[in-house]
């Protein structure tokens, strides 16, 4: 079967040469800003062009995505980290503040003529039922002498017993072998407060002595350890003892189980 | 059979000479004096459908060049118009002035119209109202200067063919 669109034959030569001229008005002929040809060009590409279009669009939408979400890890790792760098600071801040407090409270603590003031921090309070010590840390305090007097804001806490190597045990006032000449504040009678491990218990006060509960007693000075009018206890019970002598129970006006920064008294010569 | 062909090409030139020369004189008709659409014609009735087809393409592009700025309008009508011619011819015998005078009317209808149709459907900005008097002149002027050139070119074909 012989070809219809062969160039040899009448027909085929007609439709060429009418395809050519065809083809020659396609591109002049011009429908809006493009030729014919153009136009048909651009229907039958735009769906390619349109779809690579997208695609790369969506590539790089995707990608911009990617980074920004990658930017985003990146700053929410430094921003955890720094988060937790400024909670350590947060908190040694406020340890640092805790101790500047109570550093300021002792700055308002009474002086005492003829002693001078060292700040001193505690280390540990330790003993066993019946005997009580701190332990302080003197860092750069090497003349503190022993039987120093060691006080708080609120009160007597002890005497210094023995410096070694830096470090200072407190004997307590609750401490059993802990003995203070103590005086009334009220009636102004003297006696000795003794530790019983917890509380102190002052002696030698006759039952016609006027004490009553709640009454202060601050020291005496007739120890030559302590200083006089520093604040010992507060009596929490008065009674009159079988030898005469009344039973008086006093509870330590200075925390003696909770201490961070103490004073010590030490004697100018 | 050479001698043939040069007779084809001088009556293509010596008319399209005349074309170039009336063409000043015609203004906005011209539409209707296409003497090239007549050579176009007789080649289509006279030579073999091949060779016509060939000439028709050449002599409407020539057609296309003289009066619009785009090939191919006439082109393609009178490609068209030459297969058509040459299918009719080869099944039946056209011969005398006034078989001639009437088909290259019909010839000027269709190559008229075809081409005002591609220029609507491709510009689509052809005002018809303008085109009735060139198209009635060339009713009369086309098979006219047909029968016309037909005679030249017969008697020149005689005279040469001779030598």
């Amino acid at each position: 079967m012989k070809s219809f669109f062969s160039l040899k034959k009448p027909e085929g030569l007609a439709f060429f040469l009418i395809f050519i001229y065809a083809i020659a008005l396609g591109f002049q002929v011009k429908r809006g800003e493009h030729t014919l040809l153009g136009n048909l060009a651009l229907s039958a590409f735009l769906p390619f062009i349109n779809g690579a279009e997208i695609s790369i669009k969506t590539f790089k939408d995707g990608f911009n995505a990617y980074i920004w979400q990658k930017d985003n890890a990146l700053k929410y790792e430094e921003l955890l980290k720094e988060n937790l760098i400024l909670k350590g600071e947060l908190d040694t801040l406020k340890s640092i503040e805790e101790e500047n407090r109570k550093l300021k409270q002792l700055l308002n603590s009474p002086s005492v003529e003829g002693y001078r003031l060292v700040v001193a921090r505690s280390i540990v309070i330790y003993g066993t039922p019946f005997t009580r010590s701190l332990l302080l840390s003197l860092e750069g305090y090497q003349s503190v002498s022993q039987k120093s007097p060691v006080i708080d804001t609120t009160g007597v806490i002890g005497r210094l017993e023995e410096v070694v190597a830096n470090k200072g045990r407190v004997l307590l006032i609750n401490d059993p072998a802990s003995a203070i000449g103590v005086k009334n504040l009220r009636s102004g009678v003297n006696g000795v407060a003794i530790g019983d491990g917890k509380n102190l218990q002052v002696k030698y006060i006759t039952n016609d002595s006027d004490v009553i509960e709640e009454d202060i007693f601050v020291t005496s000075g007739l120890d030559d350890i302590f200083p006089p009018n520093l604040e010992v206890g507060k009596a929490i019970s008065v009674s009159d003892g079988g030898d005469y002598m009344k039973k008086i129970m006093l509870s330590p006006s200075a925390s003696v189980d909770k201490v961070d920064y103490v004073l010590i008294l030490e004697k100018v010569r | 059979m050479i001698g043939h062909k040069v007779i084809q090409f001088l009556l293509t030139l010596l008319i399209l000479a005349l074309q170039l020369i009336i063409m000043p004189f015609t203004g906005g008709a011209s539409l209707s004096f296409n003497l090239l659409l007549s050579v176009a014609i007789i080649f289509s009735l006279k030579e073999s459908r091949y060779e016509s087809i060939i000439w028709a393409s050449i002599l409407g592009g020539l057609t296309d060049l003289l009066l619009f700025q785009h090939i191919g309008f006439y082109g393609i009508s009178f490609v068209l118009l030459s297969y058509i011619l040459g299918f009719i011819s080869h099944k039946m015998v056209i011969s005398g002035y006034i078989p001639f005078f009437f088909v290259s009317l019909c010839s000027f209808i269709l190559v008229f119209f075809s081409a005002i149709l591609l220029m609507t459907l491709l510009e689509g900005k052809v005002e018809l109202s303008l085109l009735l008097p060139p198209f009635i002149l060339g009713l009369i002027i086309t098979p006219i200067s047909t029968v016309i050139i037909d005679f030249f070119y017969d008697r020149a074909e005689k005279i040469l063919v001779k030598k």
